[in-house]
């Protein structure tokens, strides 16, 4: 029956007419100064990917408002950008505002173009969520000498404990990684495993978990642990951590950032609606015409960009934590 | 006492209807010492109708040739005389001739004729003599003439008897004869995505069409996501369908609504057959159980992929890297349908029936024995759902003229789906750091019901219907549970699974009258009350219809309907899924309303054609729909959070042809449709098409009987593509997921057209002295329909030209796609009959 059940594919142009209109994305993060992109749509055969095309507001204007204040008047501009996870530098382009976002801050952001027409939205910075504490249990360790230097092997399963604050909604962004940096043994290694909480798929159904990967997202919202304290199940697979057989633990400071995010509810939204668009029985079933299509979810009012914030909150747990003797 | 409270408030006004129904009762009494005689009286009235009369007195059966009654009247007057006497003063001064066999009433011609019965006609309801048409008249095409009668003599408006041959002759995807994908060539209805037995009528969606199993409600209809209905073909004896104005009788679905007839089963010997296909294989059996008293009926039907499955998956492991883990899969769909009828007596029968249908699919993965060594892993899932209904009756002729039916029932659908997720460390065996994840997820209806249904003949040109029916519901929408095992600590998190009881009643009175030999009126009342959580919501639904005949061949119709819907199915998607869900309407919200106004014109051409042509105008409110990014709530929030309230409007025209005798049989129709709808909280408040708003509809269906061996059926469809979301424009991807994508920018829902869909299919019968094969070919022509438009990058102009050193550069040209799908799709099956 598969055989027979074939299907193929034919390029067309649909006749429908579609008009550009304007986009702003912009992540107010806690610490970072606030840039925003505001860009226009495009239809999807206008530009090759290769070569590109100019979907910059270039005349265009942004307002920033904060707590009901005009902060700034943004027009666009080009500047450096230092991606911490990279060595170099790159141009960025946009409108870079002078606000750095603080924890409270109501955001509004509002994109004029003389050719597309007008764009706004808004954000609330939320408050940050303490990590109370990291409790581990280690298994399967294994201590091997390697000339001078002793590599420790293990697994850990950790409770990551924080108290949801009972009186407004939170969404969270799970984030980990290891720092090497101040480490001579650059072949110190984790696998991280999020499989182990039920939290992170919270919007994953019964039918999804059997079709769907979910791999990779970690947001949630407090809905099931609002106002309570709660451990989230995190494992440490295949932990490789060298020390010098002379300095022992002092040899090699890598350690692991947890970093539990305070996210706005248009940050969580929008990323659910990513996965159920690409993952979720609905998307899955929508790119074959089987269903609606789903949307990634905008809180601009043409529907497309997303205004959003995060204020981070993490707490670094050495690997050598992991390996002393009380 | 207190349970029924809600009653209370009502009572005053079903006062008068009982009243009535109790007068009708008394009657009963009364005329029951007249039972087993005939009496009629008519006055140059058509003599199909008069026999239905005799049929529904006498529990007999009408065979004849269709052209011994071209065009005779009767005159008849008998007053409580035997089944003989009345015969002979029917046909006195004809030149026909009867004879009684059994439960049959042949008749002929006085001349010399040899008499080869060709087609009868039956009453469905009367009819326990299809096993007499098998064992006996097998070559007897069982009628269309029901049809006719439906179409120029009845009130209704959109009706339709399909018999069990209908279906089978109906060519289809991979053989499998299916009465929805038969029903899906009716004008006015759509059968969704292509290939399966999905069914949209007039605009409608699928929840708004009540299926019934002999009269009891049957949810989930469909096997592998609607690529086959839970209708065994071999079990069916016919089905009733109404699609535009409906019997009072009838409610609780806004658009349609079907009773299929099961088998009663052979009263003279043991017979049946056996029918193997491509995907499925299906055995019929019946026969007397005790002398001419008791028979039964027994189907079973089981699809066979595993038979491909098992063998590649055997394989695939065998195959499979020794690291790597085996797999598992399998899928499979059972029905059965069986059912006993005792017979006490002509006037008195019981019956009791049984079906349960069930789809089943796992699959997983997991460390095999052989090859655990230091680790082991397990993913395993579970995916059951089906339904169960279980029914028995009692069905009696209190006097000639009056019949009744009372029925206790259980039905049931419920779908089940769990997975589970196992990992450890072992040493020498033992499971180090067990972590294990286990998410199950339960949904479910399940209603008793009593009901009792009349039919009161109080004169030739007046019966009556009416009765009353209640149902307990009890609804488990959804319950859903995760439980986490990691480092011996078990977590659970439970959603909402709370289930829901309600009460539902309904009762209803239909009156159908002949004023002179021209006008037929019928005009009845159906009123329903819906108690859940407390509250309780109530329905009126009147019904009126009439039929006049502008000549004798000549008729028109009009009619209105109302019908109120408490209860519907969630569904994402277009096909069948075990997800679905079904709910009642609480707290708050009202029960979905349709109002519908039809009118039709039909003309019987030479007795060969039925010429109709039927228009409706409907207008519903308060249905039901997702809101607009649903999705975005967890899973396992209560339903009723994830829903919009509306409103919408379908409006058409069903032309159709039909010629259901003759060597060559068939019909023709064209339809065309404009279904809307609009919600507050659904494309931003804007009215949008419906998805099937197919606006031209063409079918032809031809039945070919070449000669006693051979039989060519075919079939073309040719209609306006379904209405889809197509987003043309895109947007900046914000960075905030782990994965990038193209963001699209939101669009009104249902904003393109598909292009024009058409297909053939044809189907070749070859009878055998023991059976017959049929031979299918699905989409003769291999005109691949698009089903959907996706955007993708083109894979013609993938490369560029090489550059100055030769190298070959990767342009990725974005393109909208047309997503087609079914080829050519050949088919054989062989039928043993025994």
């Amino acid at each position: 029956m598969t055989i027979v059940l074939t299907g193929c594919y034919s390029d067309f142009e649909p006749d429908i007419d579609s008009t550009p209109v304007v986009c702003i994305n912009a992540n107010a993060k806690v610490g970072d100064v606030l840039k925003i992109f505001a860009t226009r749509t495009w239809r999807w055969t206008e530009i090759n990917q290769d070569e590109g095309a100019d979907i910059q507001l270039k005349d265009g204007e942004v307002s920033l408002y904060v707590n009901g204040e005009l902060f700034e008047v943004l027009h666009y501009s080009e500047w450096d950008y230092h991606d911490p996870k990279y060595s170099w530098v790159n141009k960025q382009c946009g409108f870079l505002s002078s606000y750095y976002p603080q924890p409270g801050d109501k955001i509004k952001i509002m994109a004029h173009s003389p050719l597309y027409g007008d764009a706004e939205g808004e954000v609330t910075v939320p408050f940050p969520v303490e990590i109370n504490e990291v409790e581990s249990l280690v298994s399967d360790l294994d201590v091997c000498q390697e000339g001078n230097t002793v590599l420790y092997r293990a697994n850990v399963s950790l409770g990551i404990r924080f108290t949801d604050p009972l009186d407004i909604t939170n969404y969270y962004l799970f984030e980990s990684n290891l720092n090497t940096y101040e480490s001579s043994f650059h072949d110190t290694r984790v696998v991280f495993d999020y499989n182990s909480e039920p939290l992170f798929t919270e919007h994953v159904s019964s039918l999804e978990s059997v079709i769907s990967e979910t791999s990779g997202y970690t947001v949630f919202s407090d809905r099931m642990v609002s106002g309570k304290t709660y451990p989230l199940h995190i494992r440490l697979n295949e932990i490789e951590y060298r020390v010098s057989s002379e300095n022992g633990f002092e040899s090699n400071k890598s350690y692991i950032r947890f970093a539990l995010n305070s996210i706005s509810e248009s940050y969580y939204r929008h990323v659910i609606s990513v996965w159920e668009s690409n993952d979720g029985i609905n998307g899955i079933l929508g790119d074959v015409g089987l269903a609606d299509p789903v949307w990634e979810c905008s809180n601009v009012s043409t529907g497309a960009g997303v205004i959003s914030a995060i204020t981070p909150a993490s707490i670094k747990v050495p690997l050598s934590s992991f390996f002393k003797e009380d | 006492m207190r349970k029924l409270r809600f009653l209370i408030p009502v009572l005053g006004k079903l006062l008068i209807m009982f009243r009535l129904i109790c007068l009708i009762l008394v009657l009963c009494v009364a005329e029951s010492v007249y039972a087993g005689k005939i009496t009629l009286k008519s006055v140059d009235r058509p003599a199909e109708e008069v026999f239905a009369e005799v049929m529904r007195q006498s529990g007999k059966n009408f065979i004849y040739s269709s052209d011994i009654l071209k065009g005779l009247k009767v005159r008849v007057d008998v007053k409580n005389k035997s089944l003989g006497k009345t015969l002979r003063e029917l046909f006195k001064g004809t030149d026909i001739e009867y004879k009684i066999k059994g439960d049959n009433i042949l008749l002929m011609r006085r001349k010399k004729e040899k008499f080869v019965p060709k087609r009868s006609i039956s009453d469905p309801r009367l009819m326990d003599t299809d096993s007499i048409k098998v064992g006996i008249l097998r070559d007897v095409i069982v009628d269309g003439s029901r049809n006719k009668t439906l179409a120029m003599n009845s009130t209704d408006i959109g009706a339709l008897n399909v018999s069990k041959d209908m279906i089978a002759r109906t060519p289809v995807i991979f053989g499998e004869s299916d009465v929805i994908k038969t029903l899906q060539f009716e004008p006015g209805v759509s059968g969704g995505v292509e290939g399966t037995a999905g069914l949209y009528v007039h605009g409608g969606n699928m929840d708004e069409n009540l299926y019934m199993l002999d009269n009891i409600p049957l949810y989930q209809v469909n096997h592998l996501g609607g690529l086959f209905s839970a209708f065994n073909t071999e079990a069916i004896k016919n089905v009733d369908f109404y699609k535009s104005t409906f019997p009072a009788k009838f409610d609780g679905r806004l658009s349609s609504f079907m009773d299929v007839y099961t088998r009663d089963g052979s009263n003279k010997k043991l017979n049946g057959s056996i029918r193997l296909g491509l995907t499925s294989g299906a055995a019929h059996f019946e026969g007397p159980l005790y002398k001419d008293k008791t028979t039964f009926s027994l189907s079973a039907r089981r699809s066979w992929y595993e038979l491909l499955t098992l063998p590649a998956v055997a394989i695939a492991n065998s195959i499979n890297d020794k690291e790597d883990d085996d797999f598992s899969f399998g899928y499979a769909f059972t029905d059965v349908n069986a059912k006993i009828t005792h017979k006490f007596s002509n006037r008195s029968r019981v019956y009791a029936l049984f079906y349960y249908g069930e789809d089943y699919l796992n699959n997983g993965t997991h460390t095999p024995e052989d090859k655990k060594n230091d680790y082991y892993d397990k993913d395993e899932s579970r995916l059951r759902w089906g339904n169960i209904v279980a029914s028995a009756g009692w069905i009696y002729d209190f006097t000639p003229s009056l019949w009744g039916k009372v029925c206790g029932a259980f039905t049931r659908y419920y779908s089940t789906m769990s997975t589970l997720t196992e990992s450890a460390t072992l040493n020498d065996g033992e499971k180090l750091n067990f972590t294990s994840n286990k998410v199950s997820s339960h949904n479910s209806i399940s209603d008793w019901i009593i009901k009792a249904d009349f039919e009161w003949r109080s004169s030739m040109i007046n019966k009556l219907n009416f009765g009353a029916s209640m149902t307990f519901h009890n609804f488990l929408p959804s319950r859903d549970s995760r439980e986490l095992v990691a480092d011996g600590v078990t977590t659970v998190l439970e959603g909402n699974g709370m289930d829901y009881k309600a009460r539902e009643f309904n009762i209803y009175a239909e009156d159908n009258l002949s004023l002179g030999d021209r006008l037929k009126l019928n005009f009845g009342l159906h009123y329903s009350l819906f108690n859940i959580t407390g509250k309780t919501k109530f329905g009126l639904s009147p019904r009126i219809a009439f039929n006049y005949h502008l000549k004798d061949n000549v008729s028109i119709k009009g009619g209105y309907s109302r019908t109120v819907q408490y209860i519907h199915q969630l569904s994402q998607s277009s096909i069948s899924l075990p997800t679905d869900q079904w709910v009642p309407v609480i707290d708050s919200q009202s029960p979905q309303v349709a109002d519908k106004i039809a009118v039709g014109a039909y003309w019987n051409a030479g007795n060969m054609f039925v010429v109709s042509v039927e228009g409706y105008y409907k207008w519903m409110k308060h249905l039901v729909d997702y809101k607009d990014e649903y999705y975005l709530l967890p899973p396992d929030m209560q339903w009723n959070a994830v829903l919009a309230e509306g409103k919408g409007t379908s409006k058409g025209v069903d032309f159709k042809i039909s010629k259901e005798f003759g060597k060559v049989s068939g019909q023709i129709s064209y339809s065309l449709l404009w279904a809307d709808r609009q919600f507050a909280e659904r494309n931003g408040g804007r009215k949008y098409p419906a998805r099937f708003d197919n606006r031209h509809k063409i079918n032809v269906l031809v039945n070919w009987k070449i000669n006693d061996k051979w039989e060519l059926g075919a079939s073309w469809t040719g209609m306006s593509g379904n209405m889809i979301t197509l987003p043309t424009q895109c947007w900046v991807d914000p960075g905030l997921a782990p994965w990038h994508y193209n963001m699209l920018l939101k669009t009104d829902i249902n904003n393109f057209r598909l292009p024009f869909y058409h297909r053939l299919d044809l189907s070749f019968t070859r009878h055998t002295r023991h059976g017959y094969w049929t031979f299918g070919l699905y989409n003769a022509y291999c005109n691949m329909n698009t089903i959907a438009v996706r955007m993708d990058y083109s894979n013609s102009q993938f490369i560029s030209a090489p550059d100055e050193n030769g190298y070959y550069s990767y342009k990725l040209i974005p393109v909208f796609q047309k997503i087609k799908l079914l080829p050519t799709i050949p088919s054989v099956s062989y039928t043993w009959l025994f």
